[in-house]
């Protein structure tokens, strides 16, 4: 079985390497150097350790042709895999942190290196990098069978991001999204009427601006794409 | 009004009451939670008390927020599935009434 050791030293060598959003890698060949994307960075990963696809479809198919996706990420870690909480997956090298695909945002996935880091394909600006886990909206912690971790029972949690903008049920309504909107806007981007429901126009003005950014396009507004949009923030 | 600090002081020990009981070596845990999620609180609250997030924005977000803090207490052993949810509830229980009265101190 690997280790969780392994898989942070094969994932730590890329660090530096490009992103480009939706790129494909072929998870079978262990020479590749990029461009890489979130999912396909943590299942080429995962696949130089195990031999085996995991968030990817077809689920049996050529290693070299099959598609890693957050959605099927979140497919197998709650089928094959085992999910664990964000704390846990925070404090457990070797673990993943994951950021389920929604209507109107995309998804993400990182691995832990234990004690709030991360090593992960962030960004078209940021490449892959080693980060925290702090700050940031996660779904769930996910194990992958086949990469030996040793997960502690009392973890210490991650900071929540607080204010995340991003289309939900019921709608997120109030005067910084049309604040949001605005800028938008004004940066020659269509968020749909001003109207202060963030709603899929608004979300999908997001990505494209996060992607000519060359921010992580997940179509949220949190505290860095306020900060490009140059809206004021809370916290 | 009453003051952010305050009202999370009283929300930790309204929850560690809950789990006093049945996992007493979980209370540092529970304060690291909770901790996790000050900042956070603050910054909705913030949010909602300058107008810039409607009241069903707040409500749904503090959901959200009670999910992920339960879902922390849920994932150890030592704590049972009703201790978790029942300190989950008294802590955003405190938050939720002093919402009502209005929280000042937040940022």
């Amino acid at each position: 079985m690997a280790t969780a050791r392994q898989l942070l030293r094969i994932a730590r060598a890329h660090v530096g390497e490009q992103y480009v959003f939706g790129a494909k890698v072929p998870k079978g060949n262990p020479d590749w150097q990029g461009p890489w994307d979130c999912a396909e960075f943590t299942s080429w990963c995962v696949f130089q350790m195990t031999d085996t696809l995991f968030g990817c479809r077809p689920r049996a198919g050529d290693p070299d042709t099959a598609d890693a996706f957050t959605g099927f990420w979140a497919e197998d870690a709650g089928g094959v895999g085992e999910e664990i909480s964000i704390g846990q997956a925070a404090a457990t090298p070797g673990a993943f942190l994951l950021r389920v695909p929604e209507a109107g945002a995309t998804g993400h996935v990182v691995i832990s290196a234990g004690g709030g880091k991360t090593i992960e394909a962030h960004s078209t600006k940021r490449g892959v990098i080693e980060s925290t886990a702090d700050g940031r909206r996660w779904h769930t912690g996910v194990l992958v069978p086949g990469i030996d971790v040793s997960v502690p029972e009392l973890p210490d949690p991650p900071q929540r991001p607080g204010l995340v903008l991003r289309v939900k049920k019921p709608p997120m309504r109030g005067t910084i999204v049309k604040d949001v909107q605005r800028r938008l806007e004004q940066l020659g981007f269509h968020p749909g009427p001003r109207d202060g429901t963030y709603g899929a126009q608004t979300a999908a003005a997001v990505q494209a601006f996060q992607h000519a950014k060359g921010l992580v396009v997940d179509g949220e507004v949190g505290k860095r794409t306020a900060a490009a949009l140059g809206v004021e923030w809370f916290g | 009004m009453a003051d952010f600090k305050n009202v999370f002081r009283d929300a930790i020990a309204a929850a560690q009451e809950k789990l006093e009981a049945q996992a007493p070596g979980a209370q540092q845990f529970l304060r690291d939670v909770a901790d996790a999620h000050k900042k956070s609180l603050a910054s909705l609250l913030a949010a909602f008390a300058d107008g810039k997030i409607d009241q069903p924005t707040l409500e749904s977000e503090l959901a959200d927020e009670k999910l992920v803090f339960q879902g922390e207490l849920l994932a150890v052993q030592a704590i049972a599935k009703k201790a978790a949810q029942d300190a989950a509830n008294a802590f955003f229980d405190v938050i939720d009434k002093a919402l009502v009265a209005g929280i000042g101190g937040l940022l």
